[in-house]
């Protein structure tokens, strides 16, 4: 459905010059510098996966996408979606697809919500009864009645991302390209946007590329990862698969009803987990989840006193890139 | 000497876009060209009046270079803090506002006559061989008559810019401003060529002082003590400018800001 | 023709952001309508009070004028945003633009569509002031109003493709505002006045590598003062086409090389 075959792109970025008379010498002859914002990427996508493709900040996440959705052209590679280049025939192949960029919006910013639905209905051409179905539906699953006569400037964030999302699925496109759908939500409109993504996914069997900083996003969301960092792909599987391999320990901290101390002490030390903090009431435990489980901590820890709280922190995304490169 | 301060700061701020300066001059040079071969184009077989063609495009040329002085875009900044409700804190600086505005914008007004109203000035002297004063002491008048014409011009845009308060856009007024310029101040037609109610406006208002004023003592048509107008619009300028300030200041302090 | 259906609704979806704030639309639309005028006046009085320039006529040189007001505007209206092109190379801003299943161009022509009433107002009226005071004379007959629609087309069209041809050059260069000074503002403000009051190689420039004195000049040498020949006029149409197709095809070649916003 979706290929990326050897993708790279350079762009030339132009040096400033420094010492006298550099504007005419800027004028005269511009030199350039090259970087090498994505290197030779691959990858395949079936029908009804859902992609995560995180990595740092300028990894070349945003060009990856740019270029499956033909905004940018590549230096070398190719993309297929559908068995069309989207560089070669985009008006065709971005009628299939929906895209959204979570730090821009495709909505008419001072019009009610409504219009920006009317004119994208024309802009794709839609039947005017497939048009209200559409519509019907999303705002139903997507919750805009309440907005739908609002002027977009005056939407919150979570309520414009549903807006926006809506907007990129209103010509029901196979295909969904997020470039971070939860940027700057708060954690109610987070969990919500996530729900619909899933049901998407899920129910309406969409085919999702999502970016992402935030490690909750893929864990609640992705059946797959890829890992980008300085323009090469370093990783391609499953979530599991990539904690595993890491083997970061998840660390949880244990609260008791009554002081436990002398806990590190007490303890054998031939057991799977370790201790690496006792204060008070306070237990904190650092295991490998590969050789043992959380509920098995849980069952050793409940010997020294009644249990009151447990905190679980999973190993955090940047540590996971951090570790993997 | 915070006053410096702030000028050497805008004036570094604009050294960076050279590149661009230097196309932006190239079409300023061209445009007052064009204005030139108009007066040529009309000039032919005609005196025109105590300039004589030769005179008359000096006059456009010189007016063309000062025109870099005048254009004061101090009311930008001003129209965007009333917009974001910055303005208050702009305001409480431990500077008066109008000083504050007024040291930025000369930093900005000394780049400009450095690398444009100059470089412009001897392009046309080396290419077109324009007119320049005989008595050396006429560019020192010269120099003076500038200065007042971009002090003016400050206070002009920085009034431009304080209608924000009552307008919530100054973009349209400055564009009044603008086109009252090209007519009134002589920029493009010597105030004594204006139709008789027009030319009654420009005597009665500053614009003469931003080009005609500055453009006749350049061309040693007008002496020295014509600057005395430019001098009085200069403290009148200033002294609406401070009432305007006051009004602001308690229109911010009602309203907190 | 459902291109032309789609432009119009999204003109109008534009013009009707623009109404939200109504009160700087009118300021702003006076404000152009004032600008012009001033220009013209200012222009005017020196024309008329040395009764034309360079053997060219109060009403001849006006009615130069005022077309080149009129071909500007309606430029401005038909692709206004192509005049101000930079922002969407520099902000990314042409990505979204780049996410319709239709032209970019298209879309992007649409995007802060002004109405320029003022200026084809004031432009049509000067043109029929020029024009009727040539008819009086005589010069001219009924002949020139189908004429002076044929240079308004053309000019337009030239216009058009210069803008846009340099507006193509911001996919290489990224920075165009200054490139646009000359080609656009410099080119225009000269093309409004007849070009034999400029040097050899200032003509020369204007009929070659910025073609602009096609759009009043050379065309109105035949409408009002019947030198040159009728084929001038088919002449500058065919000129108008080509400019329109080179710039058409440098633009889509000029998409390619789209960086956005870097990484």
């Amino acid at each position: 459905m979706i290929t990326a075959h050897r993708l790279n792109k350079t762009f030339r970025l132009p040096v400033a010059k420094e010492g006298r008379f550099r504007a005419v010498r800027t004028l005269l002859s511009q030199e350039y510098r090259t970087v090498e914002a994505v290197n030779d990427i691959s990858f395949e996508i079936s029908k009804g996966e859902f992609v995560g493709y995180i990595g740092p900040n300028g990894a070349g996440k945003s060009t990856t996408i740019k270029m499956l959705c033909g905004i940018l052209h590549p230096t070398s590679g190719e993309v297929i979606i559908n068995g069309r280049s989207p560089q070669n025939q985009r008006q065709q192949v971005v009628r299939q697809l929906g895209v959204v960029f979570g730090q821009r919006t495709q909505l008419w910013w001072d019009l009610p919500l409504k219009d920006s639905f009317d004119i994208l209905a024309s802009l794709y051409k839609l039947e005017q009864q497939n048009f209200k179905n559409q519509l019907g539906l999303l705002s139903e699953i997507l919750q805009l009645h309440e907005f739908m006569g609002t002027p977009v400037r005056k939407l919150s964030l979570g309520q414009r991302m549903r807006a926006d999302l809506a907007a990129s699925l209103l010509h029901n496109p196979d295909i969904l390209f997020l470039d971070e759908p939860t940027i700057g939500l708060d954690v109610l409109a987070k969990k919500q946007i996530r729900d619909y993504l899933k049901q998407l996914n899920r129910q309406w069997n969409k085919t999702i590329l999502l970016t992402t900083h935030d490690m909750d996003d893929i864990e609640q969301l992705c059946s797959r990862v890829i890992v980008i960092n300085h323009g090469t792909a370093i990783y391609d599987g499953n979530l599991e698969a990539l904690r595993e391999r890491i083997g970061l320990p998840t660390v949880m901290k244990i609260k008791f009803k009554d002081t436990v101390t002398a806990a590190l002490n007490l303890f054998p030390p031939s057991l799977p987990f370790r201790i690496t903090d006792c204060h008070e009431q306070l237990i904190t435990v650092s295991c490998n989840r590969r050789e043992t489980t959380a509920m098995e901590v849980l069952n050793r820890m409940s010997a020294f006193g009644t249990i009151e709280d447990v905190h679980l922190e999973e190993p955090n995304f940047e540590e996971i890139i951090h570790r993997i490169y | 000497m915070f006053s410096l301060t702030l000028a050497r700061k805008s004036y570094a701020r604009n050294l960076q876009y050279r590149s661009a300066h230097l196309m932006r001059m190239f079409a300023s040079v061209i445009i007052g060209y064009i204005y030139m071969a108009i007066w040529m184009g009309v000039g032919e077989g005609q005196l025109l009046g105590d300039y004589g063609i030769h005179g008359m495009i000096s006059y456009i040329a010189f007016n063309q270079a000062c025109l870099w002085v005048i254009m004061a875009t101090n009311w930008t900044d001003i129209e965007g803090w009333v917009r974001t409700g910055q303005i208050s804190h702009e305001l409480m600086k431990p500077m008066h506002f109008f000083w504050y505005m007024h040291s930025r914008e000369w930093g900005q007004t000394w780049y400009q006559f450095l690398y444009s109203t100059t470089p412009i000035l001897i392009i046309y002297i080396v290419v077109l061989k324009i007119r320049t004063p005989e008595h050396s002491v006429t560019w020192l008048w010269t120099l003076l008559a500038m200065f007042l014409a971009a002090y003016i011009a400050i206070c002009i845009a920085y009034l431009i810019g304080i209608a924000a308060f009552w307008t919530t856009e100054s973009r349209w007024l400055n564009g009044v401003h603008m086109g009252l310029n090209m007519l009134l101040s002589g920029f493009f037609i010597p105030v004594e060529w204006l139709p008789g109610w027009l030319k009654m406006i420009s005597i009665l208002s500053p614009y003469p002082c931003l080009q005609y004023v500055p453009s006749r003592i350049y061309l040693e048509l007008d002496p020295a003590h014509s600057l005395k107008l430019s001098l009085f619009w200069c403290l009148l300028l200033t002294a609406i400018c401070f009432t305007v300030t006051r009004v602001i200041r308690r229109k911010v302090e009602v309203q907190g800001g | 023709m459902s291109w032309i259906r789609i432009y119009f609704r999204l003109a109008g979806a534009s013009l009707r952001s623009q109404m939200q704030y109504k009160f700087n639309f009118i300021l702003s639309t006076l404000m152009v309508f004032l600008m012009f005028g001033l220009e013209f006046m200012t222009v005017s009085i020196i024309i008329y009070k040395f009764d034309g320039i360079k053997g060219w006529s109060v009403y001849e040189a006006g009615y130069l004028f005022a077309i080149m007001m009129f071909v500007r505007a309606s430029y401005r209206m038909i692709a206004g945003e192509v005049n101000g092109f930079e922002k969407y190379l520099v902000q990314g801003m042409l990505d979204q633009l780049l996410l319709r299943p239709m032209p970019v161009l298209l879309v992007l022509v649409t995007r802060n569509f002004r109405p320029m009433a003022g200026e084809l107002v004031l432009g049509s009226i000067l043109i029929s002031i020029c024009l009727s005071h040539l008819m009086e004379k005589g010069q001219v007959t009924l002949w020139a109003i189908p004429g002076t629609l044929a240079v308004i087309i053309s000019g337009t069209i030239i216009t058009l493709s210069i803008g846009l041809a340099t507006a193509t050059v911001g996919f290489w260069t990224h920075r165009i505002d200054e490139l646009q000074r000359i080609t656009d503002n410099a080119a225009t403000i000269a093309s409004q006045y007849p070009l034999s009051i400029y040097p050899k190689w200032m003509r020369i420039t204007l009929l070659t590598i910025i073609p602009m004195g096609f759009t009043s000049y050379m065309p109105s040498l035949y409408v009002i003062r019947g030198e040159l020949g009728l084929w001038i006029l088919p002449a500058t149409m065919l000129l108008a086409a080509i400019l329109l197709l080179g710039a058409l095809r440098f633009w889509k070649h000029g998409l390619a090389h789209y960086q956005s916003t870097g990484t």
